[in-house]
């Protein structure tokens, strides 16, 4: 059974670009969500395997989002996806739970390498 | 190692602290002068860096033109393209060219040994380009193909730029600088939109590839975006915000999500290419903006840091110019003060007290050179008053004491000082050693010193006056009359003869400042003075009792005074014999006994005029009669017979003395010259003295006239001369010397004798000593070596005559001849006087112990006693 990933990113084309990659790479993304209060709620409802979390949402910080979910009991594994410049911010994921993170732009098999590391 | 460091002189002290802080500041120093040099090289070569690589944007920029217009020339058939396209390649090249002009032109040396790898790269993917145009022109390359290829070359440019200007270590700077990275791969991304999306138009169709590609470039677009905008100043954000906007970017949009839909792409794709290209171009406006800015801020802080960095030597030189000199200018000054005062203190140490020291500055050393001179000052003062008061107390002193020496040599007085402690002072006068015939005075305390020579009870008052001599609550005169040793007997003990001398010891205080300081004390020897009184005292008592005794001897007929004298003698002796004999008589039978001997003793005296002693029995006479008026004891008869036993006495020297006056007469030659006699045995005595001294014996001569013999006046010369002889003889052979007599057993001094007797006929005197003897042997020997007789004669000769042989002519024992014996001439005189004096003699002598010889003259009868009497 292929693993079940939830997409978070504001911008249609960086879902576009992780979703073909990922299934590609044989994972099934499951659901995506382009702010803060739908990634939440997918994360409860759906419980992926995996979530590709961006770091600049709309109406929250990614770092908040994982906060939440993880309080929810949410088991997922999460991969921050962070612009140049934001250590700080990527340092807060990784210290409240979060497995990886990423820094865009990437290449796919960038993605990929980071994705199936966190996932074996 | 902090007492080390205590230690150091003055100059390595300074030495110690100002070395570690010239370094420090060197060091210091030359970090800032580096850490500005190394800015203002850095703000210089990144200012070259930005100017190449904005070159560099303006090709990438102008490739990215050409890119697209190539793309849509290959897929367009080239019809709409062509003349663009040719038109692009010059713009391109002409910007490349312009990037090579300005990579030769200004000093860029520095920036190309930097970047030589990546800039030699650049070149090479920049002389692709023709190639790739080639490829274009005869279409032998796909769209795609040209696009991947152009974007290879712009990627290495850029990443050329990235390298450029990565260096900077300016932050600020740093961070625009990637901030317009981000932006410029933005744009290439933008530009790569752009070419895809003309040739998705250009093919109605988006291939799953391309597809994929395109939401990449924008997913990415976005993402170097979003990092521009997170790190890029708000300036360059909000000039972004306000030049990408409006209708180009909202159709950009529109266009965008045609091609993400990709459903019918039924536009255009030379709108898409225009307005991608206005995109892009606004794009490109920000990046100028963008790079002029930096260009500017950059140039700024390369002429701010030049300016620093001179200004940073220029202070930094002109500081430590300042304060080198200071240093050096106070260190030295504070040095050379020191070694003045060094010196200075020196020269006054050994003793230089002329100097004076001179220091300018009005710190604490000129405040100390100050104090110095006015310490100088007064030593000098006191030094020169000093000097003054030695000479005149060496003056006094050399006068004074010249003067008291002269004194204390010469006086005869004892005179010393007495301190508190009643020490004899160390000065004295000289006869103080020879009153007391001791040498250790000087320090001795009187007491002590007078011990030994005065009585325990003089010593004891002594000791309390002494007590007194400083009292002050004591008038002088008093104490003066409490003195004990006024006059004083002293025993003296000089080479173990002890002396008696009397002495005076007066005491007188000396006052100084009104206080008693010492007591002198004289001491004068009057032992002479009393000695001589005392002598003329007894001698005239002495005088008047003898001259008594004879005056009443002289008055009375000398056979009566005979009868009193031995009827006196005899009485008194009848006393004592009936006290020892009687012992438990009644006292007073006793006593009356006495009286009775006694009165009449008294009477007889009185009878013959003889006052002395007829006063003395009166006197015993008186002592009875007190006694028999009482009980009478026995101890009380004790008195008397001391009285009886005093006049036996008196009455045994009336004897004497008038058995002397018997004698001088009798020794008064016939013609009444009985004094030659006298004088003969004197000239005798003195002889036998003067020869036994030149012979070093010791002798006496014994002169034993019992029978009261009177020498003839015509014997008196040959007597004195044979005498003479033969004294001289027994002295030089008979008499030993002293050790021999010692060893012998005989008394040390030998004893010469001469007796005179008489017979019926004859005057005889007996000569004789107690020396060896005679020695036979050596008397024949050396009458033989004499030639006096013959070896045959020796045997045939009596004894009697060999004793003779001394008297013979040429005679004489002795070895060697002096005055007194040994030329053989003495004896041979002795027997010719006796013989001219019708005289004869004869020698007995016993070995070893004596030598007699026996001379006879006829007597010739002077009685010199009856001779006065018959007158």
């Amino acid at each position: 059974m292929s693993k079940s990933v939830l997409v978070v990113d504001d911008s249609i084309y960086m879902r576009s670009l992780i979703k073909t990659a990922l299934e590609g790479a044989g994972y099934e993304v499951v659901g995506e969500a382009q702010n803060g209060e739908s990634a939440i709620d997918l994360a409860c409802s759906l419980q992926p395997d995996l979530i590709t979390l961006d770091n600049i949402l709309p109406d929250m910080m990614g770092f908040e989002i994982l906060k939440v979910i993880k309080e929810e009991g949410v088991e997922s594994k999460v991969i921050m996806v962070s612009a140049v410049g934001q250590q700080t911010v990527v340092n807060k994921g990784l210290s409240l739970g979060a497995a990886e993170y990423i820094v865009k732009p990437f290449t796919e098999e960038d993605l990929l390498k980071i994705v199936d590391k966190v996932m074996s | 190692m902090i007492k080390r460091l205590h230690n150091l002189p003055i100059r390595q002290k300074f030495a110690v602290i100002i070395i570690p802080l010239i370094v420090i500041i060197l060091a210091f120093d030359y970090l800032q002068v580096r850490y500005h040099y190394l800015d203002y090289n850095d703000s210089i070569r990144l200012n070259e860096a930005i100017i190449v690589g904005i070159e560099i944007n303006h090709v990438v920029h102008e490739i990215q033109k050409e890119r697209s217009i190539s793309s849509g020339y290959l897929l367009d058939e080239g019809a709409s393209f062509e003349e663009k396209l040719l038109a692009q390649r010059k713009t391109t090249d002409s910007t490349i060219n312009q990037y090579f002009i300005e990579l030769k032109s200004g000093n860029l040396d520095d920036l190309l040994e930097l970047h030589r790898e990546d800039l030699d790269r650049l070149n090479t993917y920049f002389e692709r380009i023709e190639t790739l145009r080639g490829g274009i022109d005869e279409k032998r390359i796909t769209s795609e193909e040209s696009i991947d290829r152009f974007s290879d070359i712009n990627n290495v440019a850029l990443n050329t730029v990235i390298k450029l200007i990565d260096e900077t270590r300016d932050k600020d700077i740093a961070q625009q600088v990637h901030a317009l990275i981000y932006f410029l791969k933005s744009k290439e991304f933008a530009s790569i939109e752009r070419a895809i999306g003309t040739q998705a138009f250009s093919l109605n169709q988006l291939e799953f590839n391309l597809y994929n590609r395109f939401t990449t470039l924008v997913a990415n677009q976005n993402s170097y975006l979003d990092a521009f905008r997170i790190i890029a100043n708000e300036d360059f954000v909000s000039y972004y915000g306000r030049m990408v906007t409006g209708d180009v970017i909202e159709e950009i949009g529109r266009m965008r999500e045609v091609l993400f839909n990709n459903d019918s792409l039924a536009e255009s794709p030379a709108h898409w290419y225009e307005i991608s290209t206005d995109k892009i171009n606004l794009l490109k406006r920000v990046e100028d903006y963008m790079s002029d800015k930096i260009q500017t801020s950059v140039n700024e802080i390369s002429r701010s840091s030049v300016r620093s960095f001179w200004t940073f030597l220029i202070l930094d030189i002109t500081i430590g110019i300042i304060a080198f000199w200071l240093m050096t200018t106070i260190v030295s000054n504070l040095l050379k003060n020191v070694s003045i005062l060094e010196a200075f203190t020196k020269k006054i140490s050994s003793g230089n007290v002329k100097t004076k020291v001179k220091i300018d500055t009005k710190d604490e050393l000129g405040k100390y050179a100050n104090t110095f001179n006015k310490m100088v000052f007064e030593i000098r003062k006191s030094h020169f008053e000093l000097r003054k008061q030695r000479d005149k107390a060496n003056f006094m002193y050399k006068n004074i004491y010249g003067v008291s020496l002269v004194v204390f040599e010469n006086i005869e007085q004892g005179i010393f000082l007495l301190d508190k402690e009643f020490k004899i002072s160390k000065f004295h006068s000289k006869a103080m050693r020879e009153i007391f015939s001791n040498e250790r005075i000087s320090g001795e305390n009187f007491a002590s010193f007078m011990r030994p020579l005065i009585l325990p009870r003089e010593l004891e008052a002594l000791e309390m006056f002494m007590r007194h001599l400083f009292n002050e609550d004591m008038d002088e005169d008093v104490v003066n009359q409490l003195n004990p040793i006024d006059q004083v007997k002293i025993h003296t003990e000089k080479d173990g003869v002890v002396t008696s001398k009397y002495i005076r010891v007066e005491f007188t205080r000396i006052f100084r400042k009104d206080k008693i300081n010492n007591i002198m004390v004289s001491v004068s020897d009057e032992t002479e003075s009393i000695l001589l009184q005392q002598h003329l005292e007894e001698a005239e008592k002495k005088k008047q009792q003898e001259t008594e005794r004879v005056l009443s001897i002289l008055k009375i007929d000398p056979s009566i005074l005979r009868g009193f004298l031995h009827n006196s003698k005899k009485m008194l002796k009848g006393i004592s014999e009936r006290y020892e004999k009687n012992s438990d008589d009644e006292y007073s039978d006793l006593l009356s006994f006495t009286f009775d001997i006694i009165h009449n003793l008294k009477g007889n005296a009185l009878v013959i005029g003889m006052d002395l002693m007829g006063n003395k029995f009166h006197e015993i006479e008186e002592s009875i009669t007190k006694l028999q008026s009482k009980e009478v004891r026995g101890k009380d008869f004790l008195a008397i017979l001391y009285e009886v036993d005093e006049a036996d006495r008196m009455i045994t020297e009336i004897s004497d003395m008038l058995s002397k006056i018997v004698n001088i007469y009798k020794k008064l030659p016939a013609e009444g010259d009985a004094a030659s006699n006298m004088m003969v045995v004197d000239t005798l005595e003195s002889g036998a003295e003067t020869i036994s001294k030149e012979v070093g014996k010791n002798v006496e001569l014994i002169f034993q006239n019992e029978d009261d013999v009177i020498l003839a006046k015509q014997y008196i010369d040959p007597f004195k001369d044979i005498m003479i002889q033969l004294i001289r003889n027994s002295i030089v052979h008979g008499i030993e010397n002293p050790e021999g007599r010692m060893s012998a057993g005989k008394s040390v001094v030998g004893r010469l004798k001469i007796e005179m007797l008489r017979d019926e006929n004859n005057l005889i005197i007996r000569y004789s000593d107690d020396g060896k003897g005679l020695d036979m042997e050596k008397i024949k020997h050396k009458a033989v070596e004499s030639g006096i007789v013959t070896e045959t004669g020796l045997k045939s000769m009596e004894e009697e005559d060999l004793k003779k042989l001394i008297f013979h002519e040429g005679f004489s024992t002795a070895d060697k001849t002096d005055k007194h014996a040994g030329r053989g001439r003495g004896m041979q005189l002795v027997s010719g006087i006796i013989a001219e004096n019708n005289g004869s003699f004869n020698v007995s002598y016993t070995q070893g112990e004596l030598f007699e010889m026996t001379i006879r003259f006829p007597y010739i009868d002077q009685d010199l006693l009856e001779e006065p009497a018959e007158e």
